[in-house]
C-alpha cells in the first residue's frame, strides 16, 4: 500500500515541469512555513528575543530596583494590582516584566551556548567514534558511559568545583553533563549511514575522512539531533538554575529565569504570579523552540518536501 | 464451482476527493488444486488484492465487489469473528522475506504450536508430535533440534520452510504465497518451489502464486493472470499465454527478459512507466506506453473480454500474431 | 584490440570476526584466491549465490578494502606498490553501482551535487564547467533536465538506478564494478537499464565487473564468466563455453534452478539439496561436495585446483567423469 503511494508521488514529481527552481533559503522557508506550530514558535521566540535585545528601551522599570512599598504586589488586572507593576512584583519589590526581559537576555544566552558548547563536540565526537570503531571509538565512548554513570547534577558541580563559580563555567558544565546525549546519538545514527551504499559510493568516487563525515554522512544524522538539542535547550535553563540556587550559577541579584523560579518557590500559597510568571515564560519559550525545532527537522529533510 | 471466486473487485485508496484506486475491476478465480500465478511489476495491486480478499486492509481501502466468494461463504458480508475463522485457517498465506515474517523473540517451535492451540485446540503431547510432523513435511532436517531454535539462526530458505510449516499447520484450502522465492538464493529458490508444489500437489490445495518473476509462474503454475496497474491485462492457461500473450504488455513483459533476446545487445523494452496516482491515462492504462496504441484506447478503457484461450483487456488484441 | 585494464592474482580477503567476549576471534575467509583478467570494452560477471564472496570482490576492486593477499594489477600499476597520489588516481578509474538504488543515494543531496560530487573531489574543474559535465551525462543517461535540483526520494527505483549509473560513469572509468544492479528493479525496468549499461559501454569502452545471480541476466550482458562458490572461483570460462557446457557440477546446478520462461531453454533439473554453508565454518576440501551429488571420498579431503579443461578452468576433481 505504502509503496503504491510512493510510486505515484514520484511519477507526479516527473510530471512537474518545473525547470527553474528556487534559493535553498526560498525552499527551506516554504517548506517550513507549512508548518503552523513552527511559526508560532517562531513569532514567540522572536518577541523573547526582541524583549531581551531592547530590554533596556521596553522595560518599564529597572530590573534591580526594588519598590519597599509595593512588595509582592499582583498583576494589575488581579484584585490588589497596580497599573504600574502589569505584572506584579516579587518579594523584594522589583518588577516581574523588567526582571522577566532582562532575565530573558541571561536565559538565552545560557542555554544558547550550553546547547552549542556541548552540540559541537558532541557532534564530532561521535563522528569519531562512528568511523574509527575500534580503538578511538572504544575509547570515547568509555568515557561517556562514565559521564553518564555519574548523576548530572552532581557532575555539574564537580566540573564547578574544579573550574570555580561563574557563569561561562557554569555554561561550561552543563554543556558537559549534556555531551554523552549527543556522542551517542551522533554515533549511533552515524553508524546506521555508513553502512549505507551511498557512503560507500561517496568512497569510490575518492571522498575524504572530513567530506564523508561532514558533508556525506552528518547532514543525513541531524533530525535526532535537533531534536536533541531543542529538548536540552529547556533543561539548560532549569539546570542553570538549579546551580545559581546552590550558589554556583548565575548569582542573585542579576536577572534569570530560572533563578526567579526557584526564588519565588516560597510565595508559590500565598503569591501565585511570582511563579507563574517566570514558569510560564519558560514552558512557552520550551515549547516555541521544540515547535520550531520539528520543523527545522521537518523542512530540512527532503523526504518531507513535495516535489517543489 | 470455484473454490475462490472475485468478480469485479475494486479497492480504493485515499479521501473520496482525490481516490486511488490501486485495484480496478478483476475477476479472478482459482479452483481446488490448482496453481494460479499473478504476475505484475511493483504497484501493479497483486498484494492489495490478496489483502483485500483476507480482510487485512481494515479501515485503510474501501474495497467493492460484485462477489468475493471463498468456498461458498461470502467474505464481503461475513463478520469478523468469522472471518477470521477462515482466514489463517482455510486461507493461508506466506511473506516474501521470511526473516521478517517470524518473531524474532520466540522459538521456532513455540511458534508453530502457538497456531496450532488456537486454530486446532491441540494440546500436550499431540501438539509437539503434530509440530515435528510439520517440520518434517516442509523437509527441515534435524527437525527435532530446530524447534528450539529462534529464527535468527536459521538461514533464509530454512526460514521460508518454517513459514510454510506454519501455513500448512491448518490445513488450508488455499494458500497464497507473495513473492515467496524472491529474497532467496537461486539454488534454494528451486528447492522451495519444489517443495510448495509438492505440497500442492499432495493436499490438493489451491495456490496463488504472487510474483514478478515470470519464469516462475511459467515453470509452475496452471494459469496465470497478468496485472498492470491495478488491473488484470491478460489472463490465460500455462504455456499458452507465454508462448501467444495476446495483451500488448504480456508481449513487452516477455520480450523484456533477456532470455527472449539471446544474442542480441539490446534487450526490446517497453518506455516509460507505471503510471501512478495522478497521471492515470483516460483511456487504456497501457495507451501511453503501448507499441500499437490506437484513437480508440486514449479515449476509452477497454473492459476484460473472454476469449477462446483466456481472457484480455484489449480492444486490439494481438490475435493476428498468433496467426502468422 | 581490447587491452587488459585489470588484472588479479590470487586475490584474498579474510576477516577477522569476534565471536563473543573471551572466545577466540574467527576468520571468515570471504575471498580466498581469486585470479582474473578483464579487458577494456568486455564485461566479466561474477555469479554465486550470498556468501560467496561477491561482495567482498567488490570492495577489493573498488579499493575500499586492502586485500589480505594477493595482487590487483590496475592499469599495469600493482595496487600494492602506489603510492598514495597514484592510489587516489586509481580510486577514480574504477566506479561502482550498487543493488538497492534506495540506499546507494545520498537522500540529502541533490542529484546535480550527488553526479557534480565526483568530479569536485577528484578534477579542478570551476562549477559551471561541472554543471554543464553534469547535465551532459544526465541527458545521456535519459534523465530531464528538470532532475538537477531534485532529491534521490522523488525517483521512482529505475530511475534512480539511471542516476548512479551516471554518477559512476562521471569520471569515466575504466572499470565499472557493478552489484546486483537489476535485481531490485522490474522486468521491464530492468531491460531499460540493461540496456543503459550496453550502450554506456559500447560508447565509452568501459570494463564492467558485472556481478549476478541471475543467470538470464548474466547471459545477456557477459563476455566472460566466473562462477563463485564460498570465496573460491569453482569455474571460470567464456559466456559461450558456460553456457552451453557447463562443467562444474555446481554450475550445472545453478544453471538448472534457473526458472525460464520457455520450455525449450528449461534443463534438466539437478536436485542439490542442503544449504549454502557458513563462511564462518566452511566444509573440508572442495567446499561443494556436502551438496554435490557427484562427491567422493577425495572430495572432502582435497581442495581442488582451477585447471584447463575443454577450453574453460574447472575447480573439481571430478570434472571429466561427470562430464564423460
Amino acid at each position: 500500500m505504502a509503496n503504491v503511494n510512493t510510486t505515484s508521488q514520484t511519477v507526479a514529481a516527473n510530471e512537474d515541469p518545473a525547470l527553474s527552481y528556487p534559493s535553498p533559503l526560498k525552499e527551506f522557508w516554504s517548506s517550513f512555513k507549512q508548518n503552523k506550530g513552527a511559526v508560532a514558535g517562531l513569532i514567540f521566540m522572536s518577541v523573547v528575543v526582541f524583549c531581551a535585545l531592547f530590554a533596556g528601551i521596553i522595560s518599564p522599570h529597572d530590573p534591580l530596583e526594588q519598590y519597599r512599598d509595593h512588595l509582592l504586589t499582583p498583576p494589575s488586572w488581579a484584585e490588589g494590582g497596580v497599573s504600574q507593576f502589569l505584572l506584579g512584583t516579587d518579594e523584594l519589590g522589583r518588577d516581574i516584566m523588567a526582571r522577566l526581559f532582562y532575565g530573558a537576555r541571561m536565559s538565552l544566552l545560557i542555554s544558547l551556548m550550553s546547547v552549542l558548547l556541548s552540540l559541537i563536540p558532541g557532534v564530532i565526537l561521535g563522528l569519531l567514534a562512528a568511523f574509527f570503531p575500534k580503538v578511538l571509538g572504544g575509547l570515547i565512548m568509555r568515557l561517556m558511559d562514565i559521564m553518564m554513570a555519574l548523576p548530572s547534577l552532581l557532575l555539574a558541580i564537580a566540573i564547578m568545583a574544579i573550574l570555580g563559580p561563574g557563569l561561562i563555567n557554569a555554561m561550561i558544565a552543563i554543556a558537559v553533563v549534556g555531551l554523552p546525549g549527543y556522542v551517542r546519538l551522533t554515533r549511533a545514527s552515524a553508524i546506521t549511514e555508513l553502512n549505507r551504499d551511498y557512503v560507500t559510493a561517496a568512497r569510490v568516487s575518492g571522498a575524504e575522512l572530513l567530506r564523508l563525515m561532514f558533508v556525506t554522512v552528518l547532514p543525513n544524522c541531524m533530525a535526532p539531533l535537533i531534536v536533541h538539542a531543542t529538548m536540552s535547550f529547556s533543561s539548560a535553563i532549569l539546570e542553570i538554575s538549579a546551580l545559581g540556587f546552590l550558589g554556583m550559577g548565575v548569582q542573585p541579584p542579576t536577572p534569570e529565569w530560572g533563578t526567579m523560579l526557584s526564588g519565588a518557590r516560597d510565595y508559590m500559597t500565598s503569591a501565585w504570579w511570582v511563579v507563574l510568571m517566570p514558569g510560564l515564560t519558560i514552558l512557552l519559550a520550551v515549547l516555541s523552540i521544540n515547535l520550531m525545532g520539528d520543523g527545522l527537522r521537518d523542512a530540512l529533510d527532503p523526504k518531507m518536501k513535495r516535489a517543489a | 464451482m470455484s473454490l475462490l471466486q472475485i468478480k469485479n473487485l475494486s479497492v480504493e485508496f485515499g479521501n473520496a476527493a482525490n481516490p486511488f484506486r490501486a485495484v480496478e475491476n478483476l475477476d479472478l478465480s482459482v479452483d481446488q488444486g490448482e496453481i494460479v500465478g499473478i504476475v505484475g511489476e511493483s504497484g501493479s495491486g497483486k498484494s492489495v488484492t490478496m489483502m483485500a480478499m483476507m480482510g487485512l486492509l481494515e479501515g485503510q481501502g474501501r474495497i467493492v465487489a460484485d462477489q468475493l466468494e471463498f468456498d461458498g461463504k461470502n467474505l464481503l458480508t461475513i463478520s469478523p469473528k468469522e472471518r477470521r475463522k477462515i482466514v489463517g485457517k482455510d486461507i493461508a498465506m506466506i511473506f516474501q522475506d521470511p526473516m521478517t515474517s517470524l518473531n524474532p523473540s520466540y522459538t521456532v517451535g513455540y511458534q508453530i504450536m502457538e497456531v496450532l492451540k488456537v486454530h486446532q485446540g491441540l494440546r500436550g503431547a499431540e501438539l509437539k508430535a503434530r509440530a515435528l510432523e510439520l517440520m518434517e513435511l516442509v523437509e527441515i532436517p534435524a527437525a527435532k533440534t530446530r524447534l528450539e531454535a529462534y529464527p535468527h539462526q536459521l538461514s533464509g530458505g530454512m526460514s521460508q520452510r518454517v513459514m510454510i510449516a506454519v501455513a500448512l499447520a491448518c490445513n488450508p484450502k488455499l494458500l497464497i504465497a507473495d513473492e515467496p522465492t524472491t529474497a532467496l538464493d537461486v539454488t534454494i529458490q528451486a528447492q522451495i518451489m519444489e517443495l510448495l508444489v509438492n505440497l500442492q500437489k499432495e493436499r490438493n490445495m489451491a495456490l496463488i502464486m504472487i510474483t514478478h518473476d515470470l519464469a516462475v509462474i511459467a515453470e509452475v503454475a496452471h494459469r496465470v493472470a497478468v496485472m498492470y496497474a491495478g488491473q488484470v491485462a491478460e489472463e490465460g492457461h500455462v504455456p499458452r499465454l507465454f508462448q501467444h500473450p495476446v495483451h500488448p504488455y504480456t508481449e513487452a513483459l516477455l520480450s523484456s527478459i533477456p532470455e527472449h533476446s539471446k544474442g542480441a545487445r539490446r534487450l526490446t523494452t517497453l518506455p516509460g512507466i507505471v503510471p501512478g496516482q495522478y497521471d492515470r491515462p483516460k483511456g487504456c492504462l497501457l495507451s501511453p506506453r503501448c507499441p500499437y496504441v490506437q484513437e480508440r484506447c486514449r479515449a476509452e478503457r477497454p473492459a476484460i473480454t473472454p476469449y477462446e484461450h483466456g481472457a484480455v483487456r484489449c480492444f486490439y488484441p494481438l490475435f493476428d500474431k498468433e496467426a502468422q | 584490440m581490447s587491452q587488459t585494464v585489470l588484472q588479479a592474482r590470487d586475490l584474498t580477503r579474510h576477516y577477522e570476526v569476534s565471536q563473543g567476549f573471551l572466545k577466540p576471534k574467527a576468520m571468515v575467509k570471504a575471498l580466498n584466491g581469486v585470479s582474473f583478467e578483464l579487458k577494456s570494452g568486455k564485461t566479466l560477471a561474477v555469479v554465486g549465490e550470498s556468501g560467496c564472496g561477491k561482495s567482498t570482490l567488490a570492495r577489493q576492486l573498488t579499493l575500499i578494502e586492502a586485500p589480505t593477499a594477493g595482487s590487483l594489477v590496475l592499469d599495469g600499476v600493482d595496487i600494492a606498490r602506489a603510492s598514495k597520489a597514484e592510489l587516489k588516481a586509481m580510486r577514480s578509474k574504477v566506479q561502482m553501482v550498487f543493488q538497492n538504488p534506495y540506499a546507494s543515494l545520498n537522500p540529502r543531496q541533490k542529484i546535480g551535487d550527488q553526479l557534480g560530487e565526483p568530479l569536485l573531489i577528484n578534477t579542478k574543474l570551476s562549477a559551471s564547467e561541472r554543471e554543464v559535465k553534469v547535465r551532459a551525462m544526465m541527458k545521456r543517461v535519459g534523465l530531464r533536465p528538470e532532475h538537477y535540483y531534485r532529491y534521490p526520494h522523488m525517483f521512482s527505483g529505475g530511475q534512480r538506478q539511471r542516476i548512479a549509473i551516471a554518477r559512476a560513469m562521471m569520471l569515466q572509468p575504466q572499470i565499472v564494478v557493478a552489484d546486483e544492479p537489476t535485481s531490485a528493479l522490474d522486468v521491464s525496468i530492468q531491460a531499460q537499464v540493461l540496456n543503459l549499461f550496453m550502450d554506456l559501454q559500447e560508447e565509452f569502452n568501459t570494463a564492467y565487473v558485472f556481478i549476478s545471480h541471475n543467470l538470464a541476466v548474466v547471459e545477456h550482458v557477459a563476455d566472460d564468466v566466473m562462477v563463485m562458490y564460498l570465496g573460491r572461483a569453482v569455474e571460470v570460462g567464456s559466456k559461450e563455453a558456460i553456457y552451453s557446457q557447463p562443467l562444474h557440477p555446481y554450475t550445472k546446478a545453478l544453471l538448472s534452478a534457473t526458472p525460464s520462461v520457455r520450455e525449450e531453454d528449461r534443463r534438466a533439473k539437478i536436485k542439490i539439496t542442503g544449504e549454502l554453508p557458513s563462511p564462518l565454518n566452511p566444509p573440508t576440501g572442495c567446499a561443494f561436495h556436502k551438496r554435490c551429488p557427484f562427491a567422493t571420498e577425495r572430495c572432502s579431503q582435497e581442495v581442488p585446483q582451477l585447471r584447463e579443461l575443454a577450453g574453460h578452468q574447472v575447480a573439481c576433481h571430478h570434472a571429466e567423469s561427470i562430464n564423460a
